[in-house]
């Protein structure tokens, strides 16, 4: 127990350290069947100026500096976001009844670069497709190192289903650390506080919310 | 007067925990990763500008580092925690500390340009391999560094206690001789055997901010990493070489601005306090900054693993 209690202090103090060095624009894109289920994810991903000239000058890309790649450049670039070591979620989490759903690796991955930004995007596919009614299906973005910042500035797209609405909710910072005071509080042996952190940590991520109407 | 002064320093720094513990810091910290945000942004117009080759762009760029450095030490950030947590556990003189702050923040940038320059122009590897032993090396070496410096306070303050207690008298100050008198050999070893209390605290103070300083510069800063290796691409690396110590400096002004309020809050605290009641009271003050650092620090070296 003094163990799990010492490991779980060390695993809220360290991202407490931590300060982002990247920034992501997200948007999130919702796939729905004709049954209002959700079958997959489109996320895409535009970078910081600095990280995206990072990128772009490393891989030996946009010589003329014109702010342009041409079509073979971008056919470089595309997938250099998409080598994920084990262990990577692709910072994207989604949750219907604040239970974890499981997504596939990436897929058909794009990427551009325009106005000194690059934008990368990735399918992703639900292990079965979710059902979507009044609960909402949630798809919380973040990084539990935080070396990345993930906002969601794009208003979410839905694709398929009928009367699906898709919004942002930004957390409220005052609430999100209540809760992670709370539940180091209620903090007791027969919880696992490891498997329950990153919900944790959740709690000061923008997320996506869906919800269908009743067909 | 003097009493009072000292005592606000305690007041000013219990009011920052208790703010950042209540999470009434939010909106701060929510503001200051927007200016890092936009810090970022500049940094990279500035890299434009240079290559771009217009006037003024070198100064320009030095300055959005220096900026870049301010910001990114401002955060939550393992350097702070190290220099505040050390002037509040041992009793380093004000100057001594700030120098250490100075000292790292610069390593820092040492630790970064070495990186990048040994990987990129002397073994020839690629952005992707210094990233990675960044990550899978550097890194967790600092973190372990700082929780051995944890220990370290740990074990020091919980032998302080014992001796406070007079428990074991004699074999600590055995111990203590053996011990030091190992390290007191080096190449100026003036074969001062059985040292003096003073030597004693020196050879430990230089120990310390060995592990200070080390455990600070290990752990690279990715911003500096991002501007050596885009300069280094645009055949301008020494003006980025620059930049990151630059950088460093917008740290070290953070840090040392930590390490004077650590002298000042402990000082403060220890002001209303007989000599006796210090003697005591510091072990026990070592002890708890000690584990607070380690168990901070294990927390950064499991994510980093």
């Amino acid at each position: 127990m003094w163990r799990m209690a010492f490991l779980s202090l060390c695993l809220v103090a360290g991202p407490a350290l931590a300060h982002p060095h990247v920034f992501i624009d997200t948007r999130i894109e919702v796939i729905l069947n004709d049954r209002n289920e959700a079958t997959g994810l489109r996320v895409s991903w535009t970078y910081d100026d600095l990280y995206s000239l990072y990128i772009v000058g490393d891989m030996g890309l946009d010589t003329d500096w014109d702010g342009k790649l041409t079509t073979e450049e971008e056919a470089k670039l595309s997938g250099f976001d998409m080598e994920w070591i084990e262990g990577f979620e692709g910072d994207t989490y989604p949750l219907m009844a604040e239970k974890p759903l499981v997504l596939s690796a990436p897929r058909d991955w794009t990427a551009a670069y325009g106005e000194g930004k690059i934008t990368s995007t990735h399918v992703r596919d639900f292990a079965a497709p979710v059902p979507v009614g009044d609960v909402p299906l949630v798809v919380q973005v973040y990084d539990p190192g935080y070396y990345t910042a993930y906002s969601i500035p794009f208003d979410p797209v839905v694709t398929g289903g009928t009367g699906c609405l898709a919004q942002v909710y930004v957390p409220d910072m005052d609430s999100a650390s209540e809760a992670l005071q709370a539940a180091l509080a209620e903090y007791t042996p027969d919880v696992d506080l490891e498997a329950e952190f990153p919900a944790v940590g959740a709690n000061f991520a923008e997320e996506v919310r869906v919800t269908c109407a009743a067909p | 007067m003097r009493r009072a002064v000292s005592f606000a320093g305690l007041v000013l720094v219990a009011l920052g925990m208790v703010l950042w513990l209540t999470g009434a810091l939010g909106p701060f910290a929510e503001g200051l990763q927007i200016a890092q945000r936009a810090a970022q942004e500049r940094l990279a117009g500035a890299i434009r500008a240079l290559r771009g080759g217009e006037p003024g762009a070198l100064v320009a760029f030095w300055a959005v580092c220096f900026g870049y450095g301010v910001l990114h030490a401002a955060g939550p950030g393992h350097g702070k925690l190290v220099i505040g947590g050390y002037g509040v556990a041992r009793r380093v003189p004000v100057g001594r500390l700030a120098g250490l702050a100075l000292a790292s923040s610069l390593a820092q940038a040492a630790v970064a340009v070495g990186l990048v320059y040994a990987a990129l122009a002397v073994l020839g590897l690629t952005r992707t391999a210094v990233e990675g032993a960044a990550e899978r090396w550097v890194t967790p070496i600092g973190h372990a560094m700082i929780a051995g410096l944890g220990l370290w306070l740990i074990w020091r303050g919980w032998r302080g206690i014992q001796r406070a207690e007079g428990r074991g008298d004699a074999r600590d100050h055995h111990d203590h001789h053996h011990q030091d008198s190992g390290h007191v050999h080096g190449p100026t070893c003036t074969h001062a055997h059985g040292p003096t209390m003073d030597e004693v605290e020196r050879v430990g103070s230089f120990r310390d901010g060995l592990a200070v300083v080390a455990g600070i510069a290990l752990r690279p800063c990715a911003g500096a990493l991002f501007v050596l290796v885009l300069t280094w691409q645009l055949g301008i690396g020494l003006a980025g070489v620059a930049g990151a110590f630059v950088m460093g400096l917008g740290t070290s002004v953070v840090t040392v601005g930590a390490a004077l309020l650590a002298v000042w809050a402990r000082e403060g605290a220890l002001s209303g306090l007989s000599s006796g009641a210090v003697a005591r009271a510091m072990p026990a003050v070592q002890l708890g900054v000690g584990a607070v650092i380690a168990v901070a620090a294990v927390g950064l070296l499991i994510q980093s693993l």
